[in-house]
């Protein structure tokens, strides 16, 4: 039974998590589990079940009701006992997935770095000087390094695009309001995703479908009918003023994918995304206020046990007033109008960077005890928050590697319950540049100048 | 720690202090750009936007 993946995942994740710190718990019995899955009659399965779950391994960000334990969600600040598991670990597990374990975030999802004083920083399995980035950070490590070929992270205003981009692996943020956010850690429920980070499109179409068909809305997306994706889509391209904030790298990568995507037959459009520096700002307002509103009565009675970084995220949210956070919401549905006028009416999909830049030093973002942790990080979220902000279905896919060997990766974004073109798009994406055959290496210490491990 | 500065403040209350100044300042960012947008908002002249009818009432 040494053979099963659920145990081979537990022996990885024994040997990388001294040197990338991306799980917070590993359950020892999870090889048993699988044993016990592999042994029973396959007919107990959920029969509307993809085959290709059954046995799979899969981690959760520390923000999920796993097994009934509280989450830590990466706080000092301990929560309430909750009174059932999450929805989403539920469904695939029913599914025939096996949980292995819990995964490292920033606190309380409200950052994007990867950094934390309680934890630990999470490191990118591609280079460890390096950042992962979050605050899904320890799933988009713990796929990258081929621990799990599943991880299951939220996403609120880019924390699963982001680290899979830093990290080089798909972050697939699905239609908000499809999958239930029930049994997990909130942080914006207005704009709380869960998202899913593989190293296989396939296996997370299986997820993502997987957890549609067993939510209570029974919310069917578009499939996608073009035969061959993406050749006769239309791909917007962002004209060069929404541009700025992305360095050398990011346009290198969004090139590659813009000569690849035109090389496979879909014609490049450029596009107005002028609504986008608005919908970032009431994104961040949104945030703030829901935020502050659920952390309001922690924050007054433990408002020292936060890392201050998040303590002024929150203290912002307080800060605001009533009136700026429901002008804030009545944007919204103006800039969804404008979304689909200005965009979505000439365009299928939209290319644009995930992040301003590769995966930075880690030394060079600021630490979770930085009061100017906000505004420092700001533009980390530029290119992605503004779809939670929309509700739009969003995916990270890699597209290569800079000279310094870290991942390049490219954002697409299609309208409301187009999921499947996106992911048929990552497909061939994926099959043209096979960037997952590529994978990072366990250090050691021969190879790694002598380094000991970090933790 | 004691911080021998004029403030005399030792250093979590001075990343305290900090952490309240910037609070503050992003605030004000976030209200002042809330408030562009609201003028756009009034300018759509959405029926459905009760808000707008709300709050040009009572003149």
């Amino acid at each position: 039974m040494t053979g099963l993946p659920a145990v081979a995942a537990l022996r990885k994740a024994r040997a990388w998590q001294p040197w990338i710190n991306c799980f917070v718990t590993i359950d020892d019995t999870a090889g048993d589990r699988a044993e016990q899955l592999a042994a029973v009659d396959q007919s107990d399965a959920d029969s509307a079940a993809p085959v290709q779950l059954r046995g799979i391994p899969v981690a959760y960000k520390d923000a999920f009701v796993v097994s009934g334990r509280i989450p830590g969600a990466g706080s000092r600040v301990k929560l309430a006992q909750p009174t059932a598991r999450a929805d989403v670990e539920r469904i695939l597990s029913r599914s025939g997935t096996v949980t292995i374990g819990t995964l490292h975030l920033d606190e309380f999802s409200y950052a994007a770095t990867g950094r934390s004083e309680v934890l630990g920083d999470c490191r990118n399995p591609w280079n460890l000087e390096h950042a992962t980035g979050g605050s899904s950070s320890g799933a988009a490590a713990a796929v990258a390094a081929r621990i799990v070929p599943l991880a299951i992270g939220t996403d609120t205003g880019g924390s699963v695009r982001l680290p899979a981009a830093w990290c080089g692996v798909l972050g697939f943020k699905p239609t908000f309001g499809t999958v239930s956010t029930a049994g997990i850690v909130p942080l914006s429920p207005s704009q709380d995703t869960v998202g899913l980070l593989s190293t296989d499109v396939e296996l997370l179409r299986q997820a993502y479908h997987a957890l549609l068909g067993n939510t209570l809305s029974r919310v069917r997306p578009r499939r996608a009918d073009t035969p061959h994706p993406p050749a006769g889509l239309r791909i917007g391209r962002p004209t060069d003023v929404h541009l700025q904030v992305a360095d050398e790298d990011a346009l290198a990568g969004l090139h590659i994918a813009e000569k690849a995507l035109g090389d496979l037959g879909a014609a490049l459009v450029e596009t107005e995304l002028a609504y986008m520096p608005a919908c970032d700002t009431a994104a961040a307002v949104v945030t703030a206020s829901e935020a502050a509103a659920l952390h309001g009565r922690l924050l007054h009675d433990h408002a020292g046990a936060y890392q201050l970084g998040t303590r002024t995220r929150l203290r912002v949210g307080q800060l605001l007033s009533a009136g700026t956070y429901v002008d804030a919401l009545r944007y919204r549905s103006v800039a969804i109008r404008r979304a689909m006028a200005e965009t979505f009416t000439d365009v299928d999909v939209v290319l644009t960077p995930v992040a301003p830049s590769a995966a930075p030093k880690l030394t060079d973002l600021p630490p979770p005890s930085s009061p100017g942790l906000s505004r420092n990080t700001k533009d980390l979220l530029f290119y992605t928050r503004t779809f939670n902000y929309l509700g739009f279905p969003s995916i990270s896919v890699p597209v290569g590697f800079t000279e310094q060997g870290l991942p390049l990766a490219v954002q697409l974004t299609a309208a409301p319950h187009a999921d499947d073109v996106l992911l048929n798009v990552a497909q061939a994406l994926q099959d043209l540049f096979n960037w997952s055959s590529r994978q990072p290496q366990l250090p050691s210490p021969a190879n790694n100048r002598g380094r000991r491990p970090f933790v | 720690m004691i911080d021998s500065t004029p403030k005399g403040l030792n250093v979590d209350d001075r990343n305290l202090v900090a952490s309240e100044e910037m609070a503050h300042a992003i605030a004000a960012e976030f209200t002042n750009t809330i408030a562009e947008l609201r003028r756009e908002l009034q300018m759509t002249d959405d029926p459905s936007d009760w808000m707008n009818l709300l709050q040009r009432g009572g003149q």
